[in-house]
């Protein structure tokens, strides 16, 4: 039986930053802030809420939204994350299992991926189900980057909201997972990494890896899905910025197919392509679409999801 | 080569729909652009020419007449 994605919730702290309010700290116009880096509000975590928190509040949703996901039954935990619970030690999945009332048959683990971790993330756990013989996971994935952002620094800080989103996978889904493909440059290590507790990011290095390189990524998915762009009905990539997007969308006929939606999110690493889903995709009548991650790394991955 | 029309249809090619104020002496961000504009004109031209200008240069190319002196050093 075929392995996909059957349902995505999520969790979007209440709590924002208004990021016009924050451009114009920063000395830039809301037309910038608005149509280049694409968020107008930043959710922020509560203080006292961590990584796992987050990821908790998600499969509750998820619960809420599957009255058939039985917790118990749920063979596989996997959570995205670079900023887990406390130090990183215990991994946060092992505190989200007990947290979340998930069984204690359960195999849990951490994935320290950034953006590309959703893709990667869907692979992992198509490939543990069936090397394993097990039949259902859930795929959470939460970065809470305001852990490590100096609000200060202008680069970051307008960017990167927290969120956490819960998929749950499966047998009878409403996407199968079709072909993917994956990179890692580690020349780009030094691009957006974290220091002493403090992200830096070469917003240049990193808009050009993007930009370059995602494009003909997605190319040589679709060649060697043998479809072309006209076979798909929409491109859900990260969401890194709205000028990313844009600029991304550019190197193909119809910039249309590419969604655009992080006004409300900002830039939520590993949480962006989730979120897309279950907003845009669940209750579409898209047949084919491609996702495409990228960022810390660099690491990227491309796949095709189809009903 | 590098040259204000070339520079031109670079920033065309990323989006950017006002280029009245852009001339060769006069700095991209007097003539409206901003940083992710200029982040695409860097891609654009360095595609164009193969060469990826360094971090520590990209500050100092500030207008269209610094952009075009430094692809001409290049090919010096």
């Amino acid at each position: 039986m075929e392995i996909g994605i059957k349902a995505v919730a999520s969790y979007i702290p209440s709590t924002s930053i208004d990021n016009l309010e924050q451009g114009r700290h920063f000395g830039e116009s809301a037309e910038f802030v608005e149509s280049k880096l694409g968020a107008l509000v930043l959710p922020r975590k509560n203080p006292h809420q961590d990584c796992s928190d987050l990821c908790v509040e998600a499969i509750e949703q998820l619960a809420k939204q599957q009255p058939s996901l039985e917790k118990e039954n749920i063979d596989a935990l996997i959570i995205v994350t670079q900023n887990g619970d406390g130090e990183n030690i215990p991994h946060t999945a092992a505190i989200v299992q007990k947290k979340a009332g998930l069984p204690k048959t359960i195999a849990a683990f951490d994935v320290s991926l950034g953006c590309s971790g959703y893709v990667y993330g869907l692979y992992i756990i198509k490939g543990l189900l069936q090397a394993a013989g097990l039949k259902q996971a859930l795929l959470v994935t939460a970065d809470p980057y305001s852990k490590v952002i100096d609000p200060a620094d202008r680069v970051t800080s307008m960017l990167f909201g927290d969120a956490a989103t819960a998929s749950w996978i499966g047998h009878d889904p409403v996407f199968k997972l079709g072909s993917v493909l994956f990179g890692t440059d580690g020349n780009g290590a030094e691009s957006l990494q974290v220091k002493e507790g403090i992200l830096s990011m070469n917003g240049r290095q990193v808009f050009n890896f993007a930009s370059v390189n995602i494009p003909r990524h997605i190319k040589e998915l679709l060649a060697v899905c043998d479809m072309s762009e006209v076979d798909i009905d929409a491109f859900l990539i990260h969401q890194g910025s709205a000028a990313i997007v844009d600029t991304i969308a550019r190197r193909f006929t119809d910039k249309n197919y590419f969604i655009k939606d992080l006004k409300d999110t900002g830039n939520t690493v590993s949480s962006s392509i989730p979120l897309l889903i279950e907003k845009h995709a669940m209750n579409s009548d898209w047949k084919n679409i491609v996702l495409s991650g990228f960022g810390v790394g660099f690491s990227w991955a491309s796949a095709l999801i189809h009903r | 080569m590098v040259n204000l029309e070339v520079i031109k249809k670079a920033l065309e090619e990323s989006g950017a729909l006002d280029l009245q104020k852009l001339a060769l002496d006069v700095t991209f961000e007097d003539a409206g652009f901003d940083s992710l504009d200029m982040f695409n004109l860097f891609v654009e031209l360095e595609q164009l020419t193969s060469h990826q200008v360094p971090d520590e240069k990209v500050d100092e190319l500030t207008t269209p007449a610094a952009l075009i002196a430094y692809f001409d050093n290049l090919n010096d």
